[in-house]
């Protein structure tokens, strides 16, 4: 099948009073339709840049996508003229943010920021159908009572009640791909289980894309078909889930996921962290960008930045001694 | 909601009779009261005398005549006695006579009212009608040539006291090009204009003062409409609104827009009150006979009726224009819960 979303070598740049920033060094994936793809990496790591480039809302005047192309079903969004790519928000890519307290208008009512993404999108549509499709749209999102729900404003909402209006808003004109960027990050345990399984249970019945973004490997394995880890603007490990759990190939992954809380260690005892922070951009080391927190950095890491090599049909990984760690890891 | 409101002005009236108390107060105890000023006046008139006549006379008026006049006043009375009488009288909207023109008190307010109600909303219309607008475009090409230009003719304004701007306009506009007239409200041939003739004639009069009276009050209208809508258009709802699929223009006017008004909300009902007492230093320069020229003339002649009446009605205004601030910022922000 062919993929409907095609990353090609995705670079975006942030100009800064101290010089420009290149945050993004070229990232590619392709994904599937009904597919989900996780993109995980530490904060810093480019991760929501990525997919806010591909929504074209990276801040303004400052971000820049300074080259590669992202093709919707061979559209490439990134040569769209801005009342084109209009036309694509909200309609073909939609994305959930993190934060659902902020992240709605909290002087309008449910039933105009709903109703807003059809009156965008349909202008055909009379109010009355409007109302109809925002109170489906509302029970599909697990609302309880959602004809009395459009007429309350956001701060009458609970988190998770938010999200959940955040991902009917997002839903409203039936995108091919959903972002979604840390959509369970600031809700309580129990409320992000609801809205995994709501997310997982709308991509089924809808049969959408998924850009899953997160730092947590969690939510993670809970929802994902492959997984992306990204490191200092680039990606240095793709894999399918199960394979990426079960055989971590790149060094960070696999810090990764021993840091990790797992119930069969031994209690109160040093959980395993990757030492170090993440490098600041402005003075990524010469080779691999992982080098100084890598234990198994050896002289030939700094010479050059590694490639991202193919290891079996479905997996890559960017290490150059990613053979050699193969029996050593785990 | 309306509950709440009908608390707040039921609470008005403890508020107001504390004002009452405090104006009472001082006006009882500061010295140099209108006997005071009588007795003075009397001594000045019997210097005259006494020096072309030769003689050195006694304290210029008698005991008795002290007396009279207290009791004129009232002052003869305990304090809490001449209070009451005094709130009796204010109640039924009898603020006693002017010490000065001997007129009542409610008679001379009244006939500046349409004055300051006239300058006052003309002023505060003006000033959201630009304010808002102007600081929305600033917000939106901040830190380009429209934005600095404008913010140096803001500063401008509100560095230079509103009275100078008045006297320079004067200068210019009235005495050098003549195009303005002097001062006054109306002209002397006000009552032969026709209907229209009248308008024009008070606008032609308005032009200076009304730009005296806002050069100052700009800046902070403007800017605050500016930072306001430039902190909202960073939030993070606006970015949801363009990922709907919203335009810039779209995510500031249907989104931004409103959250931003609501400071701008809560300095509402202190603006109506404020705007209504006038300046007297601009009054005074273009000779307005508005409500804060008649308070500044009062306190200077020690004219306590007429200063107790107008702090009565001004401090009235203000618990009106607390309240009005309140709906306001309770009907643009449904966040805002009056229980």
């Amino acid at each position: 099948m062919a993929p409907i979303l095609e990353v090609k070598d995705l670079r975006v740049r942030f100009d800064t009073e101290a010089g420009p920033v290149r945050v993004v060094r070229g990232v590619d994936f392709e994904l599937e339709k009904g597919k989900t793809l996780g993109i995980v990496g530490e904060s810093g790591s480019g991760k929501s840049v990525t997919s806010l480039a591909i929504m074209r809302l990276l801040p303004r005047p400052s971000g820049v996508i300074e080259g590669g192309s992202v093709s919707l079903d061979g559209t490439d969004l990134t040569k769209l003229a801005p009342s084109e790519m209009r036309r694509f928000r909200g309609n073909r890519v939609s994305m959930v943010f993190q934060e659902p307290m902020t992240a709605l208008n909290p002087v309008q009512t449910i039933r105009r920021q709903l109703g807003e993404s059809y009156v965008l999108h349909h202008p055909s549509m009379t109010p009355g159908d409007i109302e109809t499709a925002s109170i489906n749209l509302l029970e599909e999102v697990g609302i309880p009572a959602p004809e009395k729900r459009l007429d309350e404003y956001p701060h009458q909402l609970s988190g998770g009640m938010r999200q959940r209006v955040m991902i009917a808003i997002a839903l409203a004109c039936r995108p091919d791909i959903l972002i979604a960027d840390e959509p369970t990050t600031a809700l309580d345990v129990t409320i992000q289980a609801q809205i995994l399984s709501l997310i997982k249970r709308l991509q089924k019945e809808h049969g959408m894309a998924v850009i899953f973004i997160t730092h947590d490997l969690g939510v993670i394995a809970e929802v994902c078909d492959e997984v992306i880890v990204m490191y200092a603007g680039r990606v240095v490990e793709r894999r399918p889930v199960n394979d990426l759990f079960k055989k971590p190939r790149h060094p960070y992954t696999k810090g990764l996921l021993e840091s990790i809380p797992r119930l069969d260690t031994e209690p109160k005892t040093m959980l395993p962290t990757i030492e170090g922070m993440v490098p600041d951009f402005s003075s990524l080391p010469e080779g691999c960008s992982f080098q100084n927190r890598c234990p198994h950095c050896v002289e030939d890491c700094k010479a050059a930045m590694p490639e991202l090599d193919r290891l079996d049909e479905i997996g890559f990984s960017r290490c150059i001694r990613t053979e050699e760690l193969h029996e050593e890891i785990r | 909601m309306s509950a709440y409101f009908a608390r707040r002005f039921l609470l008005i009236l403890p508020t107001f009779l504390g004002v009452t108390m405090m104006v009472f107060a001082v006006t009882r105890f500061v010295p140099g009261g209108p006997v005071e000023r009588m007795i003075a006046e009397a001594q000045s008139m019997q210097g005259d005398q006494v020096r072309d006549s030769g003689k050195v006379g006694q304290a210029a008026l008698s005991e008795e005549q002290i007396q009279d006049l207290k009791e004129y006043y009232g002052l003869d009375k305990p304090v809490l006695v001449g209070y009451v009488l005094w709130l009796k009288k204010i109640l039924v909207l009898d603020l006693g006579i002017s010490t000065r023109y001997n007129e009542p008190v409610w008679d001379l307010i009244k006939g500046r009212f349409p004055i300051s109600i006239f300058y006052g909303t003309v002023t505060m219309v003006l000033t959201y009608m630009i304010c808002i607008p102007l600081g929305i475009l600033k917000a939106i090409k901040h830190k380009t040539v429209i934005d600095n230009i404008s913010s140096i003719f803001v500063f401008v304004g509100y560095a230079i006291p509103n009275y100078v701007v008045g006297i320079l306009m004067l200068v210019l506009f009235a005495s050098y090009w003549e195009i303005f007239p002097m001062g006054g409200f109306t002209s002397e041939n006000f009552d032969e204009l026709s209907r229209f003739g009248q308008m024009l004639d008070i606008l032609h009069h308005a032009v200076l003062p009304l730009t005296a009276y806002m050069a100052g009050s700009f800046a902070v209208m403007t800017f605050l409409m500016k930072n306001s809508l430039m902190d909202n258009l960073a939030a993070d709802y606006v970015r949801t609104a363009i990922a709907k699929g919203n335009d810039f223009r779209g995510a500031v006017l249907k989104h931004a827009l409103r959250n931003s008004l609501i400071p701008i909300a809560t300095h509402f009902g202190n603006n109506v009150s404020m705007i209504l007492m006038g300046s007297f230093l601009v009054e005074t320069i273009f000779n307005i006979n508005g409500f804060g020229l008649l308070g500044f003339d009062s306190i200077v002649e020690r004219d306590y009726p007429v200063v107790m009446g107008i702090l009565v009605i001004s401090s009235l205004l203000f618990l009106v224009g607390n309240i009005l601030s309140d709906i306001c910022v309770a009907v643009v922000d449904p966040r805002v819960q009056f229980k």
